[in-house]
């Protein structure tokens, strides 16, 4: 082969390996984040509006919990989401993302509260979280779209259909999968109150949903990971009004 | 904590090559930031098991590889290339104008090698390491990693020139 071949071929592999190298980086905007507690600690993301619906998680309860509550627990569970209209004000612990849903749950971030509506209209389901933060975070899914708002104005806008995940959810269909194996199961009934949890011992995390005798609704709930109370309610609320004018871009 | 300096050092400096190699592989940006982050993480969640790693670097790169591995399958998002898709270039295919164009361009090249080849090229390429520095990380010979790297090149050089592109 003369030396004009081997300067053909090696241009011809330059060539390759120019098209193969990057011209139009990423860049990258890296700024490890340090945890601020126990480092050890597994770090639990799971999608932040997973995280909320954890809440939702408890009414799996309905499906596995064998025990004389269950009436209870199963009334109070319809209750909750056969109603119109659901407000529910939580906490959790977590820190930014540039997911959906702005926040992720993790043991080692901060507190975050959080309001969640829920309202279904004819069937439709329109959701938004109000975050409690600095930006006036928001996030609307109007059954076809995602919608982010910042103090009330539209910064990101998306096509996604998370109502009818939201439904698949309430459904139970999936969290019936989701749920652990060999959760230890356990209650606790008091004269008004009938507390459930579920433990994942691998996972060391338990969902909680404490169920008023009385009025049979679903009043509080959490999940604790490693003693960390990942997400918590505050409220829980049906029986309200919700303006069907918040779920929608101004 | 990490008991070991190096492991936050290490990862500080390569965290721009970690990035590169992860963002030619992954499509979305928020799965490249969400590895990055979780090698660090799992760096300073298993600080006693890498004091005993003699070759940090390497073991931060195979991570990274193992975790985009993982996240492309399970998002479905591993497409053998097809004759097909080849026989669609053109010479406008491989004169990319933004990076996600050039992604697909990339990847749609490399999708034609075996992995141990296309993972050479892209640490030599996307991450700019060494032939030596990527034998530590696939426990291979330097000189096994530039062949490789070099058949490798060789193929996608016979691809391209079947459709008259190079």
């Amino acid at each position: 082969m003369s030396t004009e071949n081997f300067n053909h071929e090696d241009q011809e592999l330059n060539k390759v390996i120019e098209i193969l190298s990057p011209r139009f980086c990423r860049s990258a905007d890296i700024a490890f984040k340090q945890p601020k507690r126990n480092f050890k600690k597994i770090f639990l993301a799971f999608s932040g509006i997973a995280a909320m619906l954890a809440i939702v998680l408890t009414i799996s309860f309905k499906s596995i919990f064998t025990v004389s509550a269950t009436d209870l627990v199963n009334s109070a569970l319809d209750n909750l989401f056969s109603a119109e209209n659901i407000k529910i004000e939580f906490e959790i612990l977590g820190s930014k993302t540039k997911h959906d849903e702005i926040y992720r749950c993790h043991s080692n971030g901060d507190k975050i509260m959080g309001t969640l509506y829920i309202k279904n209209v004819n069937g439709k389901v329109f959701n938004r979280v109000d975050w409690h933060d600095n930006e006036n975070n928001s996030i609307i899914y109007t059954g076809t779209d995602y919608i982010h708002l910042k103090n009330g104005n539209v910064v990101g806008k998306h096509p996604s259909s998370f109502d009818k995940e939201l439904l698949i959810l309430l459904n139970l269909d999936n969290l019936r999968n989701d749920m652990p194996k060999d959760a230890e199961l356990s209650k606790i009934e008091s004269e008004n109150v009938i507390e459930v949890k579920m433990h994942d011992k691998e996972k060391n995390i338990t969902f909680s949903g404490e169920f008023l005798r009385k009025n049979k609704q679903l009043v509080k709930a959490s999940v604790v990971h490693q003693g960390d109370t990942l997400l918590k309610t505050k409220s829980i609320e049906t029986d309200i009004e919700i303006p069907q004018n918040i779920f929608i871009e101004k | 904590m990490a008991n070991n300096p190096n492991i936050l050092e290490t990862l500080e400096t390569e965290k721009e090559k970690l990035f590169q190699y992860a963002s030619y592989r992954l499509p979305d940006i928020r799965d490249v930031e969400d590895v990055i982050q979780n090698l660090y993480l799992k760096a300073l969640s298993d600080s006693n098991l890498l004091n005993n790693i003699s070759n940090l670097k390497a073991y931060f790169y195979r991570v990274l590889s193992n975790e985009c591995t993982d996240i492309l399958r399970e998002k479905s998002k591993i497409n053998s290339v097809s004759a097909d898709s080849i026989a669609n270039f053109d010479f406008e295919s491989l004169q990319p104008e933004n990076f996600d164009e050039e992604f697909v361009l990339i990847n749609q090249l490399l999708d034609m090698l075996p992995t141990e080849q296309s993972e050479i090229i892209r640490y030599r390429l996307h991450s700019n390491l060494s032939f030596q520095e990527i034998a530590d990380i696939m426990n291979n010979s330097a000189s096994t990693v530039k062949a490789r790297f070099r058949y490798g090149i060789e193929k996608i050089k016979t691809n391209l020139k079947k459709q008259n592109l190079l």
